[in-house]
């Protein structure tokens, strides 16, 4: 691997978990085929990135960013002679297969900077923090979320518009509530709300963005109003 | 059987919170239901619900903070201790309890179903309710009488109504005479409607409206069951 291919997939995946809206699914099958493509022949992996990008316009700034501040924090290290982690570059490439290639790219991205401690290796750093500033601002809308919710139920249309989010944005949040059980659909009912456990774990099949209406549970007013309170 | 019946006069002494702080409570509900003419509680699951938290909470927490589990001498200050706690439920709810670092808040739980029983209530109410008073702004706005029949039936209302104290009374007076001179048409009529919805009982609405000279296709709608 080239320092430059090196560049271009660090910030790939680095532009990867910082992204804030959901792809759309064929987007997400070509990162998958890169992810597959850089396990069989890694020379085309590397340049379907750039092209792939071009894309969607935030994944595409983000790329940008990412790739100039990694070039500079190494020519950074090669003035001042600091020897770039071995360890880092080793573990770089079944990283990125494994990131690229999983079904959530920044739940997989939080759950591998976690495995890697204390790197001084630029690229671990900064995609550690873009896994953790990106996580912050994930709860930060996810509680603007529930305090929305609190007050009535709401679609993910009027989230978007009552939040000044993109639609995109409130279905990702909605999802990640509904999957940690702290909204559930106006159709569930008093039980649903107050027994958000024992719901079936399948996603409800039909949401649309203008009908279905979202209600917290218990879970999501807990998380709100905690019982028990650490000081 | 024996057993259940040693226990009785406890559950009866338990009881006691929770129906004091009943009472109390409902006079918060009546006056957060006063806007709402066709509010029958007994018909309503969200009224039933409501009820049983504000029985509920009291008594569990007067189980869990009294010595009556441990079924000691029915004494006055056992009694005592129950009415206190009654009386007094919303300052405990308020209190929170610190054990180390961690802090114990009940309320939210509390407000939790309190919450979910309002929003039954509401859900059943709130458009029928709007749609109602809209109604009723609409036919005083069209209708060509000049509201005075209704203010004068109003002022005696007031005078007649023996609960209300005499300051009540003079500051009820004082409100007709400033929307009797209240111009345009459509501001005395907002100020008419606000009027009866703060002050009228729910029972006496219909006839209130009619001395509004509201039409008979209008109370039908809406009193004719």
């Amino acid at each position: 691997m080239t320092p430059t291919e090196q560049t271009t997939l660090q910030a790939f995946l680095i532009a990867l978990a910082q992204l804030e809206t959901t792809l759309l699914e064929d987007l997400q099958q070509d990162i998958r085929q890169i992810g597959d493509d850089l396990n069989k022949q890694p020379t085309v992996a590397f340049d379907k990135i750039p092209e792939l990008v071009t894309k969607h316009a935030q994944l595409n700034d983000l790329y940008k960013t990412a790739r100039l501040n990694l070039q500079r924090e190494y020519q950074t290290q090669q003035r001042d002679k600091l020897e770039i982690s071995v360890s880092g570059k080793l573990a770089l490439e079944p990283m990125a297969i494994t990131m690229l290639t999983a079904d959530d790219f920044q739940a997989t991205a939080k759950q591998l900077v976690t495995r890697v401690k204390d790197s001084k290796d630029a690229f671990f750093k900064t995609l550690q923090a873009a896994v953790s500033v990106t996580q912050a601002k994930a709860d930060l809308k996810a509680f603007s979320v529930l305090k929305a919710l609190e007050f009535r139920p709401l679609t993910i249309e009027n989230l978007a518009y009552a939040l000044e989010m993109s639609p995109d944005q409130a279905r990702q949040i909605i999802q990640r509530l509904w999957q940690e059980g702290k909204i559930n659909t106006t159709k569930a009912g008093i039980f649903g709300t107050i027994f958000p456990f024992l719901r079936p774990k399948k996603r409800p099949s039909q949401i649309h963005d203008s009908n279905t209406y979202f209600t917290l549970t218990s879970f999501g007013y807990f998380d709100l109003h905690p019982v028990i309170k650490v000081s | 059987m024996k057993s259940l019946l040693d226990w009785l006069p406890y559950i009866g002494i338990a009881v006691i919170p929770g129906i004091v702080n009943l009472i109390a409570a409902w006079q918060e509900l009546t006056k957060k239901c006063q806007f709402l003419p066709f509010f029958k509680p007994q018909k309503s699951l969200g009224f039933w619900l409501w009820a049983a938290i504000q029985l509920i909470f009291p008594v569990l927490l007067f189980w869990l903070v009294s010595p009556i589990k441990t079924q000691p001498n029915i004494e006055l200050k056992l009694i005592f201790e129950a009415l206190g706690l009654g009386i007094g439920f919303v300052a405990f709810l308020n209190a929170s309890t610190e054990v180390g670092t961690l802090s114990l808040d009940i309320k939210p739980v509390y407000d939790f179903f309190i919450g979910i029983a309002y929003e039954l209530i509401a859900n059943n109410e709130t458009r029928r309710t709007a749609s109602f008073w809209d109604d009723v702004e609409r036919e005083l706005n069209s209708s060509t009488a000049d509201l005075k029949r209704g203010l004068d039936y109003l002022e005696d209302y007031f005078l007649c109504d023996v609960s209300l104290s005499s300051s009540v009374k003079q500051e009820k007076q004082d409100q007709l005479k400033q929307v009797q001179n209240k111009r345009p048409k459509e501001e005395k009529v907002k100020a008419v409607k606000s009027l009866i919805m703060m002050n009228i009982r729910r029972k006496d609405l219909s006839d209130v409206l009619k001395k509004f000279q509201c039409s008979s296709e209008l109370l039908n709608r809406y009193f004719s069951s």
